[in-house]
């Protein structure tokens, strides 16, 4: 078990300045392994939710347990410990860039860990690989490289630290289509390879359709909705009354079976609803001899 | 419902929403009253009229609908500076009647007389500023400081250029202080605290929150201004604002209370003592 | 409404930003201008409205150079632009305060600012907030708030760039039903974008790669042409890839694709 939360709220507290929506008796749990979506409208309590999981806010009821560390308990974590468990990857790279160097980024995690200068050379450099990081990239200025080469500098500082649960905040925002794939299979390879687990919140229906295995629907911060993504968007009224759209592909096929097509209404991507569609007209035109 | 009763006004400065004949002045009025009553303040020498200092003020607070308690609640920022005040005065003052004496410390009648005094009116001051900043808005007193601040324009004194700076600020402050929120989580999230660890440890968590933090100000500040630019603004010059200050007659009228008010106080030192 | 001939920038000598770009946009037209990331499409809009002076070639607005405008504050007054960042262009501490932004600059008169205020907003769906803080609207609505802004100085035309790429698909939508309104009323819209989605909307796309003009024609026309598209770093929107996949190319919405199935059927 790789995430536990149960009974858990939080309304900010009166010192927190800034809105962060409420959660309401959050209750669930993931397993090791797993890649869960998270949506909802803005202000569903989303991102409160993902900051709950990775302890930078502190809940007001109910329990978290990541693996065997509660974090409510009464002695909050130490930060060692907490890191190793979960690790958040914010939306904009921009609030977490500061040092000279990508290298000097990237080792910001091991430093404040306190690992050794030879071990954390080593990492670095392992990581950067993993991520397709180039070699020269690592001297440059982190504020000198594209919006999508941040995202991989601002990903790979959280991953050297290989938390067992990541979380994404919007991740695949402002990368187009061939640097999101490029994207998604290096998250999933990562994934693979580390044996963690990860949070994906996104507004992004079609992509976290492709990506996740299964989503959680938040709506004016209680769990409206926790299934395997294929079942998950056949909850279309729930969906609308929580104003989360379908993915396209959904879509596509649910107004074509409206429309009297024999067509399987199943589809997540693209892909799957055009073979969905030509095995209908295929099987249309059976029909019509 | 509850979320929004939930989301926390960030206020600046004292400003207490209220509909009242205090708030509803033009704010170049409640400047220069206070400006005067300060002065006045300073001239008072008796308990009498610091009576009359401090019925006149709990008067002006009643017509602001402001309570009592929250204007004085200001001067509980300053109770040490009081204190360390009022025990300056009391100690070292000469006088010739000694109530108590330990080695150089010595307590004179004169002393105490001395420090009520300054207490006094170090309340009062604090009191009848908030009294201006209780019933003004920012907006309000960087508007009146333009206007006020007009005369001297010519003089090469950016009057204008500071009431911009103040609605610019007003405007942003919010937005940084959720920017520097984020930004804090981004960094704790990779272990940077600077509230833990060794010195340099804590530094470099420092420096980790305040270079995107300033990067990311200076982004916007290069946005704002072509975004400014983008809606015609090229200065103070010719520019008519949307808000518009309005000296009506009952301005004049309480400016004329308040002078002669002040200027009993300040003739009050010469006057024979009432008390 | 905007003609762009032989239009050169650069930002430092010998860099080009916008390489040779000869463009007409009609008046009430919109157009969406589309490309990769340093693509040239900012650069191009800025032209529009006096942000950017081309290196050479000419810009004209309304059938007038731009450097034969009296004064720049003219020449902004026809163009308004809204731009990525909602939070980085609201000036205002109330919403009312922030729409009356680029009228108090031109020195319109108090009445006159107020008539405006409440046209405006009625146009963007904003009444009633007039005394709020625009740190506490949605995404969404601080960007229609930021339209107002630039309605307010009543422009011809109306520039925006990359409006809807900070907000959510909720914000995104309530920003494209302005522009759907004020384009039935006749404005002019110049629309930069990465949503493709978005673009399906537009009368007239245009492509731009490399600091040039590749293609400016109508969006069914641009999305046929997939291969050249790819080579540019620009993906079809989904329902025009779905199209594709089952043989119909072109297709701008769902209930388009919908049709031309159960049409083929």
């Amino acid at each position: 078990m790789a995430l536990r939360m149960s009974g858990v709220c939080c309304t900010y507290g009166e010192n927190d300045a800034w809105r962060a929506a409420a959660v309401r008796d959050i209750s669930l749990t993931v397993e090791r392994g797993e890649i869960v979506g998270i949506v909802g409208h803005t202000g569903s309590g989303k991102s409160t939710l993902a900051q709950l999981v990775c302890g930078l806010l502190p809940a007001d009821c109910g329990e978290i347990w990541l693996e065997d560390l509660c974090l409510t308990a009464k002695k909050p974590p130490k930060a060692s410990e907490l890191i190793r468990r979960a690790g958040m990857v914010f939306q904009y790279p921009e609030h977490q860039l500061f040092a000279e160097t990508v290298a000097g980024e990237i080792a910001y995690g091991p430093e404040n860990l306190g690992w050794k200068p030879d071990e954390i050379q080593r990492e670095v450099r392992r990581i950067a690989a993993e991520l397709g990081i180039a070699e020269d990239m690592l001297a440059a200025n982190p504020y000198q490289l594209s919006g999508g080469e941040k995202r991989k500098v601002a990903l790979a500082s959280v991953l050297i630290l290989r938390p067992a649960l990541l979380v994404l905040d919007e991740p695949f925002v402002g990368l187009d289509a061939v640097a999101r794939q490029e994207f998604m299979d290096m998250l999933l390879k990562w994934r693979e390879e580390n044996d963690s687990t990860i949070l994906c919140i996104s507004h992004d229906i079609d992509q976290l359709a492709a990506f996740c295995r299964r989503l959680l629907v938040l709506c004016r911060g209680e769990l409206r909705l926790d299934m395997p993504v294929r079942q998950a968007f056949s909850q279309v009224e729930l969906l609308r009354e929580c104003g989360v759209e379908l993915p396209l592909a959904r879509r596509a096929v649910l107004e074509l079976a409206a429309r009297g097509w024999p067509v399987a209404t199943d589809a997540l991507t693209l892909a799957e609803a055009a073979a969905a569609i030509k095995a209908a007209a295929k099987g249309g035109d059976a029909d019509g001899c | 419902m509850l979320m929004a009763a939930k989301k926390r006004q960030i206020r600046f400065g004292a400003y207490y929403p209220a509909e009242s004949p205090v708030h509803s002045l033009d704010p170049r009025a409640k400047i220069i009253a206070m400006l005067l009553f300060l002065t006045g303040i300073l001239f008072v020498e008796s308990y009498a009229w610091f009576a009359a200092v401090y019925a006149f003020g709990l008067l002006a607070l009643r017509l602001a609908r402001i309570p009592a308690g929250k204007a004085f609640g200001a001067v509980r920022g300053l109770v040490v500076l009081l204190i360390f005040t009022a025990l300056i005065n009391a100690f070292f003052t000469r006088g010739e009647m000694v109530l108590w004496q330990y080695g150089a410390l010595t307590l004179t009648l004169e002393g105490l007389h001395r420090s009520a005094l300054m207490l006094l009116r170090l309340v009062a001051m604090v009191a009848f500023s908030g009294l201006l900043t209780f019933t003004t808005t920012p907006i309000a007193l960087s508007d009146a400081l333009e206007s006020l601040g007009r005369p001297l324009a010519r003089f090469g004194f950016p009057a204008h250029e500071f009431a911009m700076m103040m609605t610019i600020a007003l405007r942003f402050i919010p937005v940084l202080l959720e920017e520097a929120d984020k930004i804090m989580k981004a960094q704790r999230s990779r272990g940077g605290d600077w509230r833990e660890g060794s010195l340099t440890r804590r530094m470099k968590g420092i420096i980790a929150v305040v270079v995107p933090l300033l990067f990311n100000a200076l982004k916007r500040a290069d946005d704002l201004a072509i975004a400014m630019e983008a809606r015609g603004y090229i200065g103070g010059k010719g520019r008519i604002s949307l808000r518009e200050l309005r000296w009506r007659p009952v301005d004049t009228a309480v400016l004329l209370v308040v002078l002669v008010f002040v200027a009993l106080l300040v003739a009050s030192r010469w006057l024979p003592p009432l008390w | 409404m905007f003609r762009l001939e032989n239009v050169t920038y650069e930002y430092q000598a010998g860099v080009k930003a916008l390489a040779d770009v000869s463009l007409h946009i009609p008046r009430g037209c919109w157009a969406a201008v589309i490309g990769a990331n340093g693509s040239g499409k900012s650069t191009m809009a800025r032209h529009l409205n006096g942000l950017l002076a081309a290196t050479s070639g000419r810009v004209l607005v309304d059938g007038r150079d731009v450097n034969e405008y009296a004064n720049v504050q003219q020449l902004r007054r026809k163009v308004g632009i809204v731009f990525q960042n909602p939070d980085n262009q609201i000036v205002g501490n109330s919403v009312e305060e922030d729409v009356a932004f680029g009228p108090e600059n031109l020195g319109v008169p108090r009445d006159e600012m107020r008539r405006r205020i409440t046209e405006v907003l009625g146009m963007v769906g904003l009444v009633g907030r007039e005394k709020a803080d625009p740190n506490n609207l949605s995404g969404g609505q601080k960007q229609r708030l930021a339209i107002a802004g630039a309605l307010a100085m009543q422009p011809e035309a109306l520039i925006l760039d990359e409006a809807t790429a900070m907000l959510d698909p909720v914000g995104a939508a309530e920003v494209l039903e302005v522009l759907r309104r004020l384009h039935a009323g006749g404005m002019t819209i110049v629309m930069i974008t990465h949503s493709m989605a978005e673009v399906a909307e537009a009368e007239l796309a245009v492509v731009m790669a490399n600091g040039r003009l590749q293609m400016a024609a109508p969006p069914a026309e641009i999305f046929r042409r997939e291969q050249e598209l790819r080579g540019w770093h620009i993906e079809l929107p989904p329902v025009t890839q779905l199209g594709n996949m089952l043989g119909m190319k072109g297709c701008l919405s769902l209930d388009e694709l919908l049709t031309r199935l159960d049409v083929g059927r």
